[in-house]
């Protein structure tokens, strides 16, 4: 029974997002290099979709990681993906690379 | 230099360790439980959960195949999706499972219901077994594109401090899970019961947050409140215990109004396996 309900949720959620997910939002970029994150202070839109493209140009692997955010992503290296923000409230929202747990985290400003 | 190299092969080993606690946790629950069982159901037993965590690894190799080609299967919202059906089955599974023990422990002291005990057992192999394979693929597949990218990115006589650390990491898991056996064999069989539905409650709990912030996360639910409060002074969610205690039981010292009630739902559907049996309807 929970079976059925979870595959219609799903298959709704698969209907509904991709043509939701169409359309020119904003990009915003993020390089990965090893621990480094560049920017490490990032300015996103508050209140609007927008896709962040994450980059790994160093030679270890990354995750992306963030509670506040509800995201993570992993990074082989060398690898590019993105992650869809749908509305962030103003604010900032801090994230780190949990496989660089030694390096200092970064943060994401929204306006 | 080598200093360097010893905290690059400490932090390799806690990684794999840190990934496949979870996975190992369950699978130790899920096989000591079944071991107490008679000599035919524990040989069967085994070999679901086996055959669970051979088709988890499996998965997991193929997820992180996909993910690291750098393939747009699973880019934006694809791999939120997958990973939340995947965390809401395993705590489905989990609290069913809890369910299960709770019936199992009311049978044994009744002593009348076992022909419907052997049923509800035969009917649970495969639950068994896609717990383990979820447990597994669950995190399975980061453990995997870490160490692998880690290989990948050394050369020489260096992949081979990643491989040892990476082994490191996972006999330290193993110790984890050896631990919690030799625990087990020596608590009572209520105890040990106990032990097991208190962890699948908690780690289900991680679970239920997962499958609530990827749902608010691909905009299928709201948050319905901006966060209550914050108790980041006292326990950060990002870092240390926190954030430990985050990933394992869905703690958030930021919650909004939804996550709360989730949270909160999950607990009632939990807290109902103690509720005094209705009649002869076992909740389930």
């Amino acid at each position: 029974m929970w079976l059925r309900t979870l595959v219609s949720g799903l298959s709704v959620c698969l209907a509904v997002t991709p043509a939701v997910a169409q359309g020119d939002d904003p990009v915003i970029q993020i390089h990965f290099s090893n621990g480094m994150i560049s920017p490490s202070v990032i300015e996103v839109p508050a209140n609007t979709r927008f896709k962040l493209e994450l980059h790994n140009d160093g030679s270890t692997p990354v995750e992306f990681e963030s509670i506040p955010l509800r995201k993570e992503k992993v990074l082989a290296p060398g690898a590019s993906s993105f992650l869809v923000f749908r509305s962030l409230d103003v604010g900032t929202y801090a994230f780190f690379d949990d496989f660089h747990l030694d390096m200092p985290p970064a943060s994401m400003v929204a306006k | 230099m080598s200093a360097n190299l010893y905290l690059q092969s400490f932090e390799i080993a806690s990684v794999v360790w840190r990934e496949t606690f979870e996975a190992l946790l369950v699978v130790g629950i899920l096989l000591t439980w079944s071991l107490r069982e008679g000599p035919s159901a524990q040989r069967t037993a085994v070999g679901w959960i086996a055959a669970g965590v051979a088709s988890g690894i499996l998965f997991a190799g193929a997820l992180a195949l996909i993910m690291s080609r750098a393939s747009a299967l699973l880019d934006g919202d694809a791999e939120e999706i997958l990973q939340m059906i995947m965390a809401s089955l395993a705590s489905v599974l989990m609290l069913r499972m809890v369910f299960w023990m709770r019936r199992m422990e009311q049978g044994d002291s009744g002593g009348l219901r076992n022909e419907a005990l052997g049923h509800v057992r035969a009917g649970n192999w495969l639950g068994l077994a896609c717990l383990a394979a979820l447990a597994v693929a669950r995190e399975g597949a980061e453990t995997v594109i870490f160490l692998y990218g880690m290989l990948s990115a050394s050369e020489g006589w260096q992949s081979g401090i990643v491989v040892v650390s990476g082994a490191i990491g996972l006999v330290l898991a193993v110790g984890t899970f050896w631990a919690f056996r030799t625990g087990a064999a020596m608590a009572s069989k209520k105890v040990l019961s106990r032990i097991s539905q208190a962890l699948l409650i908690i780690l289900g709990s991680g679970l239920a947050m997962t499958v609530i912030d990827k749902s608010i996360s691909l905009g299928i639910l709201t948050p319905l409140t901006a966060p209550l409060w914050d108790l980041s002074w006292l326990l950060d969610d990002g870092r240390g215990a926190g954030a430990f205690l985050a990933g394992l039981a869905g703690y958030r010292a930021r919650p909004e109004l939804l996550p709360l009630l989730g949270i909160g739902a999950y607990w009632l559907t939990a807290s109902l396996a103690y509720m005094p049996p209705l009649g002869e309807k076992a909740p389930a």
